[in-house]
């Protein structure tokens, strides 16, 4: 067998993923070949210095409070929803409230009804347009259909 | 020679896995106890069908079940406690509302991992630092004085790794996944994991192979 086929298996001896019949041949194989045993030395060695390598453990109450930090923030995704949709339809019934006075109202000139009726219906144009945007990018969204 | 040891390293990272989990089932609030207790004999699979029906408590099983890996692999990939952290909550809460498109009758980690996955590349895009960090600052290692200098060294050299490498290390030397796992993780053949480990860990050695007095 060549030393590279080898050298792959010697790579994953230690992880004790070999077959017992790849170890044999590892074994055998280190018996009679140096360059081989140099490699599976230098291996052992590699594998020790990975088995100490340790990432940082966060504190102790970072566990402790892991899920109820996502808990809550699933609680408020439903209070955020019914504000929204609150709070829209309060804006929706006040600037339909608002236009119609505007246009009733005698005592305003018809200048300035044109002039408010206009900056409305900017804000109303930009909000759509806001709108569109954000669902364009969602629809674009990367990985979005690795996720499903 | 001698015989080599016919050992399965890693047994001590897998004991404080194991250890893990355990904590991880304790810790539940002191009105869920009874309800834990409850929960504890019932599968993954109930577990989730549940969640799919709105129960956040169930949910609550789960996560408490994966938070650890999903920190540590997040910690791995964005390399910032802090980071670390948002991105895997933010990536159980993504999980928690789309939990309606997964197949309660498949393993919940693999298809968790994806969401996971997706959300640390989409943090490193964010942050322009999908390469290396400087060398004085590895923020990501135990603070431990023995081979301190070692060990950063490496870590660096896993910093230099492809994406694709770089997560079968952080998976395989990190969070002990096996190599069929980690080729479900990834969705790929466990030929391509293996062979791209066998590489890293070529790159790796090389890079520490001065500190080690390799030839």
């Amino acid at each position: 067998m060549d030393h590279l086929k080898i050298k792959e298996l010697i790579s994953f001896y230690h992880e004790g993923e070999l077959s017992a019949e790849e170890k044999r041949m590892v074994e055998e194989h280190l018996e009679q070949c140096a360059e081989c045993r140099k490699e599976f030395a230098e291996m052992s060695e590699f594998e020790e210095v990975m088995e100490k390598m340790q990432l940082k453990k966060p504190k102790k109450e970072v566990w402790e409070l892991y899920w109820s930090a996502i808990y809550n923030r699933l609680e408020r995704k439903i209070g955020w929803i019914l504000l929204s949709i609150g709070a829209m339809i309060l804006l929706f019934f006040g600037g339909y409230k608002a236009i119609e006075g505007i246009i009733q109202d005698p005592s305003l000139s018809f200048l300035l009804k044109v002039g408010i009726l206009a900056v409305l219906g900017g804000v109303v144009v930009l909000l759509v347009s806001l709108l569109r945007e954000q669902i364009f990018v969602h629809k674009r969204e990367r990985y979005k259909e690795v996720e499903k | 020679m001698n015989k080599p040891k016919d050992r399965t390293v890693y047994k001590g990272r897998k004991k404080e896995m194991a250890r893990e989990m355990v904590l991880a089932e304790d810790l539940v609030f002191p009105g869920e106890k009874v309800q834990a207790e409850a929960q504890r004999g019932r599968s993954e699979r109930e577990i989730l069908e549940a969640v799919q029906k709105g129960d956040k408590e169930a949910y609550g099983r789960i996560v408490k079940r994966y938070m650890h890996s999903a920190y540590y692999i997040a910690l791995g990939f964005v390399q910032n406690q802090q980071d670390a952290l948002d991105v895997s909550q933010d990536a159980f809460i993504k999980a928690f509302r789309k939990i309606k498109m997964f197949d309660a009758g498949k393993p919940f980690f693999p298809w968790f991992y994806r969401v996971l996955r997706n959300l640390c590349i989409d943090h490193l895009k964010r942050k322009g630092r999908m390469r290396a960090i400087p060398l004085e600052n590895v923020p990501v290692l135990a603070e431990e004085k023995e081979d301190r200098e070692l060990k950063e060294t490496l870590w660096k050299g896993i910093e230099k790794l492809s994406f694709e490498q770089r997560e079968i290390v952080i998976l395989r030397y990190f969070r002990q996944f096996s190599y069929a796992e980690i080729a479900e993780l990834m969705g790929k053949p466990i030929g391509t994991v293996m062979s791209s480990l066998f590489y890293a860990k070529k790159n790796l050695k090389r890079i520490v192979g001065k500190y080690l007095g390799f030839e």
